[in-house]
């Protein structure tokens, strides 16, 4: 069983492993509210993930009580695991809106930089 | 319908809710940014909410199923008859397969979605490398215009 319960439990980590490197990638990018919102959502989820398959191996592997009364670590993991998510996609939806600015920024600057060209290429034309 | 059941279709139309915002998020980096990765981050958002739609009705299938066989010999105070068990057992069988398709094509999906994420950031990060170029491309045009 242990096998078995090791690989589903590195697929589930797998997602959220590639989301917290998209997140560092998206925060090497910009450094704002979104990206930080997004890489502090993440890495609560992948810890909570971690820790609720963690605490299940043990609790299979030791065979010992099977159900015990949830603690007051348990609630406040599930409440940030209800939380994390919901901040973690407004960050995301925050960083697509932030990152319209840097497409708008390339097309202003390519704009410039052709306009500047005419210009040289004029001035050295009209010189003899 | 009890507390309990209210709770646990909460969490799932919260999930639900998650879903629609990554849809949201996805439609609007690829109004703003027409490529590869922003269309397969809106085509996989859409999948993983068709997933999760999946999830949420064998869910609710299975809930309505169980109470419709138990409440309907409960009220003669008997178990159900041997048909209807079976009757059952064969449906319920069917969507928990059709919840374990659902799941693993959520799976998938978030999966593929996390990669096009991935890949979209990285096409961020170039194109502020770029813009920084051009800004002091522009900056040096600008100089040797003046002198």
């Amino acid at each position: 069983m242990a096998p078995n319960f090791i690989i589903i439990s590195l697929i589930y980590l797998l997602v959220p492993a590639i989301f917290l490197f998209a997140t560092v990638l998206a925060f090497r990018a910009q450094r704002n509210w979104a990206t930080i919102t997004m890489l502090a959502s993440i890495c609560i989820i992948f810890l909570i993930i971690a820790y609720t398959m963690f605490s299940l191996y043990t609790m299979f592997s030791s065979r010992g009580p099977g159900f015990t009364e949830p603690s007051a670590l348990d609630s406040i993991i599930e409440t940030l695991f209800h939380i994390s998510p919901i901040t973690f996609i407004i960050g995301l939806v925050g960083f697509m809106c932030t990152s319209k600015k840097i497409y708008r920024q390339q097309d202003e600057l390519g704009y410039e930089k052709i306009q500047l060209t005419k210009k040289l290429n004029a001035l050295n034309q009209s010189q003899p | 319908m009890n507390t309990t059941d209210i709770q646990t279709y909460a969490i799932y139309l919260s999930f639900f809710g998650i879903f629609l915002l990554f849809i949201i998020g996805a439609v609007t980096a690829f109004k703003n940014y027409r490529s590869g990765s922003t269309l397969s981050m809106l085509i996989f958002s859409i999948l993983s909410t068709i997933g999760i739609c999946g999830f949420l009705f064998s869910v609710y299938q299975l809930q309505n199923l169980a109470f419709t066989t138990y409440s309907s010999s409960s009220t003669s105070g008997a178990m159900p008859s041997p048909t209807a068990m079976s009757e059952y057992q064969k449906l319920s069988k069917l969507y928990v397969e059709f919840m374990q398709y659902s799941s693993i094509t959520l799976i998938a999906c978030l999966f593929l979605f996390a990669i096009s994420l991935a890949v979209f950031c990285c096409r961020i990060g170039n194109l502020r490398k770029r813009n920084q170029q051009l800004e002091d491309l522009n900056e040096m045009l600008q100089l040797r215009l003046t002198n």
